[in-house]
């Protein structure tokens, strides 16, 4: 697969959100707001990048048996790192994504990139590889934040667009299930018809 | 790819593992301490400057304990126009509610603004809309207008905000109080001076009828510049300049005088 | 009493699945059959309550007196992972019976995010069960993190159940697997939902 090939394909064809269908968690949790999914994507691809590099790099000195722990030690270290440098420079983003942040570390996408696709690529693959999944969650966390915005709380990017109070329910967890689910559907009929 | 696992590998690349992880984690950390205090002093001084009126000191650097709530103090040319006061409760619907309460020295409320809370999006988090359930507080004064902070369900003056009365009573509990800490500085700050030189709280300036005033009164003492005495029933304390309070006089200014 | 504001709190109010969103990957993953339903909830009740009870003692009495309270996602995660194995190894031993039920899907849960989340909230948030906010004591722990895995099991239970009716309907082409799932999730929290302000 060519490098650009790397990069694009978390977006559309293997989008870990509506295909892959992994890290489900932060995704309802998170995306209350476009903003609030757009941070929790870019937070998650920092992790992704820096542990799929990492893991690639040290993947041939590890012995069997033990991959999977060292490979949680080394993601759970860079969560931390994570979490030190949003609640320096972004606190408010960290307080509003709160739980979900170190939670990073049982993501499933990070370790499931490890063990797909760092631990037998050259260490700049895996750095596109974690850039393309990344920017394809962040993508899909984003668009499931906006259209939540929009029907909760009639807003864009946190400008409200009308006074009125929007549908709540979205705001709240069923509107998480429902929004994924019909985007899910949309994503199913456009690659149908493709 | 992977190597063959025995027992001597396994367990050395897992220590090697974790050292390593742990170390950088440790640097970040240190790396990182700095500026997350820093952030945090920012993010209190700036819901200092939306509560009260314009000042010209630093309130982060004057603050002050009073009854185990942090006061900050807004000073204009040394002169205390406002008091920032951090209040808490625990009543909230989802956990404790911080709030930063902007209390003028006439004990009119500036501004509210709400530091943290955990309540429902959407519903009790709400407190947090800038045009919504503080506005009902800004400019009015608790004492001298007979506003009840208690929402309208229990017999007070504020709206609940819809489907979050829990939520709701806990933002008036929190600014309640705020406004109780006021009081609490007011009645030092407001009193008449006694004979001895200091002020205390409920005293009138007419030492006859005081009992602290009498009991301190016998003590002769020369305090620092800037410095007052404060009786109170259960014993004698000290404000210095900036307002900080202590329970004993510095070791130096005795040993000059 | 408070015990039991916790329990009801925990399992309906703030139901760990549907109004939280942790361990939404395995509940969509395992949720096909009731039976394996409730296999990996009886698995996730049994490591929750182990792994919250040893990383509260690991906060308290390792962490936060060295000061190094920034290590908790690490210490934590990996605490769980020793966890799992041993229970593991010991559960093979001990109860061949039982592993057959559970062991597969032991592995599947050191990255079920229930564990570690239980494990950091009761750490690191404070609790309101009708009265006052305050964090909570190794007892109340246990009892949360106890009801916290009950009620994702009853959630679980309760969708694998639906999804086994929904398998016989005739679903449209592109709502079929994930999406429908995902939206039958949806009407169910929202039945949830009727429970806040229960206490």
């Amino acid at each position: 697969m060519s490098k650009f090939g790397l990069i694009t394909k978390g977006i559309i064809k293997e989008n870990p959100t509506f295909v892959l269908v992994l890290g489900m968690c932060p995704t309802l949790g998170t995306t209350t707001s476009a903003i609030n999914g757009l941070g929790m994507g870019l937070a998650t691809t920092f992790v992704l990048i820096l542990s799929n590099m990492v893991i690639s790099a040290i993947a041939g000195l590890i012995p069997g048996k033990v991959r999977i722990p060292c490979y949680i030690v080394v993601i759970a270290a860079f969560v931390t790192v994570l979490q030190l440098v949003m609640q320096a420079y972004v606190p408010d983003l960290y307080a509003t994504l709160g739980l979900f942040i170190p939670l990073i570390v049982v993501n499933c996408i990070v370790l499931g990139r490890a063990e797909a696709f760092a631990n037998k690529n050259s260490i700049v693959d895996s750095a596109l590889d974690g850039i393309g999944i990344g920017l394809g969650f962040a993508c899909s966390l984003t668009v499931i934040g906006f259209i939540r915005e929009i029907l909760g709380s009639l807003a864009v990017f946190g400008h409200k667009f009308a006074a009125a109070d929007g549908a709540l329910a979205f705001v709240l967890a069923p509107g998480a299930f429902l929004v994924l689910g019909y985007l899910m559907v949309l994503f199913n009929k456009l690659k149908a018809n493709k | 790819m992977a190597r063959e696992s025995n027992f001597t590998n396994m367990v050395v690349t897992l220590f090697a593992v974790c050292l390593l992880a742990s170390a950088v984690v440790g640097v970040v950390y240190a790396v990182t301490e700095e500026p997350i205090a820093a952030t945090e002093m920012a993010k209190t001084n700036a819901a200092i400057g939306q509560v009260v009126p314009e000042f010209n000191n630093t309130p982060s650097e004057d603050v002050m304990d009073v009854e185990g709530a942090r006061v900050y103090p807004a000073l204009k040319d040394g002169q205390p126009v406002a008091y920032a006061i951090e209040a808490v409760t625990s009543k909230g619907f989802g956990g404790s509610i911080k709030l930063m309460v902007g209390i003028t020295t006439d004990g009119t409320i500036h501004g509210i603004s709400v530091l943290s809370h955990s309540e429902t999006p959407g519903l009790g988090a709400k407190i947090d809309d800038p045009e919504g359930i503080r506005v009902q507080f800004c400019g009015k004064n608790p004492e001298a207008d007979g506003f009840k902070m208690v929402v309208k369900k229990d017999g007070g003056d504020v709206d609940a905000i819809t489907a979050s009365t829990i939520s709701s009573r806990a933002f008036c509990d929190a600014v309640t109080n705020a406004y109780n800490t006021f009081k609490a500085i007011a009645g030092v700050q407001n009193a008449g001076t006694c004979k001895c030189g200091g002020k205390h709280e409920g005293c009138t300036g007419s030492c006859d009828s005081c009992n602290a005033c009498q009991e301190c009164a016998s003590q002769e003492e020369v305090l620092p510049e800037g410095w007052q005495h404060v009786c109170t029933e259960e014993g004698c304390f000290y404000i210095d300049a900036q307002g900080n309070r202590h329970d004993t006089l510095p070791q130096a200014a005795e040993s000059n005088n | 009493m408070e015990y039991l504001i916790i329990i009801i709190s925990a399992i309906f109010v703030n139901n760990i699945l549907l109004s939280q969103f942790l361990g939404v990957c395995p509940f969509l993953g395992v949720s096909n059959k009731v039976s394996t339903a409730t296999g990996m909830s009886a698995a996730v009740c049994f490591v929750v309550t182990i792994a919250t009870l040893v990383s509260y003692l690991v906060q308290y009495y390792i962490l936060v007196p060295l000061h190094i309270e920034y290590m908790q996602t690490i210490a934590f995660i990996l605490v769980i992972a020793a966890l799992v194995q041993m229970v593991e190894i010991i559960l093979k031993k001990v109860s061949p019976a039982l592993y057959q039920a559970l062991g597969i899907f032991l592995p599947l849960i050191t990255t079920n995010c229930v564990v570690l989340g239980v494990a950091i909230s009761v750490v690191t948030k404070e609790f309101s069960f009708g009265g006052e906010a305050h964090m909570l004591n190794l007892g109340e722990s246990i009892v949360y993190a106890l009801s916290c895995a009950i009620g994702y099991g009853l959630a679980m239970v309760i969708f694998a159940g639906l999804r086994e009716q929904l398998d016989l309907a005739s679903v449209p082409k592109s709502f079929k697997g994930v999406p429908i799932a995902l939206i039958t999730a949806g009407i169910l929290a929202m039945a949830f939902m009727g429970f806040s302000g229960l206490v």
